[in-house]
């Protein structure tokens, strides 16, 4: 304990420098920028702030990366509270309580309880990525490919099931992101799949072109099919923030535990995420919480939970890519990219091949939770202007960094036709309700499952039941198997248990 | 039956690619081992569970009954909005669509990418970024030129200059702009 306290001051000290300070800097103010702009999304900003850490070290790129990350799960807090336009699709719960205070006359006081949950999920989630993140990675030397395998199946499973919308359409989702990873040469046998004889195809298609497409150039083209319908904000708000006296949260204890708890498992969950925790934490409140009858006409609780569960989600997130390499969300995936353009891998052996760059990351989630708190509390009018800008001009500065990230990437312009075409095929994704994050989440992990399974058939002369015979596999595909299950529990629940308890 | 019909159509359009994939990948050229896998079993693997889904889907959209079609799957956020009386209110009514301005921006960024390396960046982005402000409806003409003509040469500068990536400048007659440009900005 004492030598992850030594590691974590000389990652303060490390932070002090000035290019991590204002990489810091400016991921907290662009990070709640995007979340305030309901065009952009938390997921797209951190994709096209990417090709600007090319030319960076890459300290600094992490963090700035990190930082986006941290203060966009509070950002769209604001509008969602203030003006009914949730910024992500996290603060959709905002509204119910959040709004309703705001609306009642009380704007202050319920931004003041968002920026304090907002304070604390943070806080909490930086406590969990110092003090989880050394054992789960010495816990993960004992992991072989079964293991590795088995944890991804899970996060197949859990992004598929926990998203919401068609489970077919989840699914086919998912399998088109996993297909999409499997062409170019295949890495074990040195044979060309499904690049139809052209050299561009050989190369393989990389998630970033597909992530960058879906997310940036396919939402602008949904947006762009709905004559950029969002008006300009015209009017003014309130913009004060008072924040609870300690003796209030006191009062509200439990929520803060239940959805700090909420939020970290949703985080550590691959393809679970700031969304999903949010909407389970108000949904546990509404189900568990001693004011759940009052939930829904502007309570504390009804506050504090989503958004501590979403804050505290991002550390959840962090654990299992920095030990594992595994990105559990979109975000994170683009953080993944960030660390690979540099080359680093992260992964178990992350602590002893780089250590000071990890406990740098762990200091600036400390430093950009108090920084985002600031910049919440202080700097509220300025951040809310951009919310003025006419959404065709937002839209075509995220098409040209869309365009710029993918071809920054490796100078070359075919590396665009990719945008273009995964930019459609998010569209049509959009259009006909399959959800993207399974695609994006299968081209990243596709190449893993794949290599975990194979390695394991060859190390293990074709035994299928491998899988089920070593404990840690066996216990994490029985997770699996319970989040497919989930589901179908909760379709058989609305058809019969439902309608009998109504009649 | 239409409306049936009109539901299973993205379905059966991947079934087809999927079916016309795992032919191919039933293809794939290697030398066999005794006890290898071989290359072609993951894709196969992935596209055989595709297909499994969309002849269900398919299945489903055509024989179930219309309530079991419209009561939708297990949802948990659709479970969790459905038991608080805010999120049960009146739905927002389905945005217009303009489906010739989607068509004309895929156009115009098919165009853009063709004609990058033609034209050169700063040529090509300021055309792209007013023609797309311009048929998102944004009618300030004014703002619309200087937005694009400020935001090409900031993105140049940005990107050129301090992240030294090698934009590209065109060729001639039209990469004398990119070059005036580089020189007024300092960049090599």
């Amino acid at each position: 304990m004492l030598d992850v306290a030594q590691q974590l001051a000389g990652g303060f000290h490390a932070l002090l420098q000035l290019p991590n300070l204002m990489a810091l800097a400016v991921g907290l103010v662009v990070g709640m920028l995007v979340a305030v702009l309901p065009g952009l999304t938390l997921v797209m900003g951190v994709v096209l702030a990417l090709p600007f850490t090319y030319g960076m070290a890459i300290t600094p790129s992490i963090i700035l990366l990190t930082a986006m990350y941290i203060s966009g799960t509070y950002g769209g807090a604001i509008t969602s509270i203030l003006f009914r336009i949730p910024g992500e699709p996290m603060d959709v719960p905002l509204l119910w309580d959040g709004w309703t205070m705001a609306h009642a006359g009380e704007p202050a006081r319920a931004l003041g309880w968002t920026l304090f949950a907002a304070l604390t999920g943070g806080l909490i989630t930086a406590l969990v990525m110092v003090t989880l993140a050394v054992p789960f990675a010495k816990v993960a030397l004992s992991f072989d490919s079964p293991e590795y395998f088995a944890i991804v199946l899970f996060g197949f499973t859990s992004v598929v099931t926990l998203g919401g919308g068609s489970l077919a359409n989840a699914f086919i989702s998912l399998f088109v992101g996993m297909l999409i990873s499997t062409v170019g040469v295949d890495e074990i046998y040195g044979v060309d799949r499904f690049t139809f004889g052209t050299s561009m195809l050989r190369d393989g298609i990389g998630y970033l072109p597909v992530m960058v497409g879906a997310y940036g150039l396919g939402e602008v083209l949904v947006r762009l099919e709905q004559g950029f319908a969002s008006t300009p904000m015209t009017g003014d708000a309130a913009l004060r923030t008072r924040i609870p006296k300690l003796r209030e949260a006191w009062q509200i204890r439990g929520t803060f535990a239940r959805s700090s708890l909420i939020g970290v498992i949703c985080g550590i969950i691959p393809g679970a995420g700031a969304t999903i925790a949010s909407f389970i934490a108000y949904g546990v409140e509404g189900q568990y919480g001693p004011r759940r009858h009052k939930l829904g006409s502007g309570i504390p609780e009804g506050i504090v939970a989503p958004q501590v569960a979403s804050t505290a989600s991002v550390g959840g997130h962090m654990v299992p890519l920095l030990t594992l390499g595994i990105p559990g969300s979109g975000a994170t995936a683009v953080i993944l990219g960030a660390f690979l353009l540099h080359g680093v891998q992260p992964g178990p052996q992350i602590f002893n091949t780089q250590g000071p760059l990890v406990y740098a990351i762990f200091a600036s989630t400390f430093a950009a939770v108090i920084g985002m708190g600031l910049l919440g509390y202080f700097a509220i009018r300025p951040l809310i202007k951009v919310l003025y800008l006419p959404e065709a001009v937002v839209s075509v500065f995220v098409i040209m960094f869309c365009l710029i990230g993918a071809y920054s990437e490796h100078n070359n312009i075919t590396d665009l036709w990719m945008i273009v075409v995964f930019g459609v095929v998010g569209y049509l994704f959009e259009r006909y309700r399959f959800p993207i994050a399974p695609m994006v989440l299968g081209a990243i992990l596709g190449p893993v499952a794949e290599n975990a399974f194979l390695t394991s058939m060859i190390s293990y002369r074709n035994d299928w039941t491998i899988f089920f015979t070593r404990p840690v596999s066996c216990v994490v595909l029985l997770m699996a198997i319970v989040a497919l299950l989930f589901p179908l529990y909760g379709r058989y629940r609305r058809r019969h248990v439902a309608p009998a308890a109504h009649g | 039956m239409v409306d049936r019909l009109r539901a299973i159509a993205p379905y059966v359009v991947v079934l087809a690619i999927a079916t016309w994939l795992f032919d191919v990948a039933l293809h794939f050229r290697f030398s066999p081992r005794a006890g290898s896998l071989g290359p072609g079993l993951w894709p196969r693997a992935i596209l055989a569970l595709t297909i499994i889904v969309c002849v269900m889907r398919i299945g489903y959209g055509l024989f179930a009954r219309r309530a079991a079609i419209e009561s939708g799957t297990g949802d948990l956020l659709h479970d969790v909005a459905a038991g608080i009386p805010q999120a049960a209110g009146p739905a927002a009514p389905p945005a217009p669509r303009y489906p010739l301005l989607l068509l004309v921006g895929i156009a115009l960024t098919i165009a853009y990418v063709a004609l990058l390396g033609t034209l050169g960046f700063a040529l090509a982005t300021f055309a792209y970024m007013a023609a797309m402000m311009a048929i998102g409806r944004y009618r300030r003409r004014g703002v619309i030129v200087v937005v694009a003509l400020l935001g090409s040469l900031v993105l140049m500068f940005i990107f050129m200059k301090i992240v030294y990536l090698s934009l590209p400048i065109g060729v001639a007659p039209f990469d004398t702009v990119s070059l005036t440009l580089m020189k007024l900005m300092g960049i090599r």
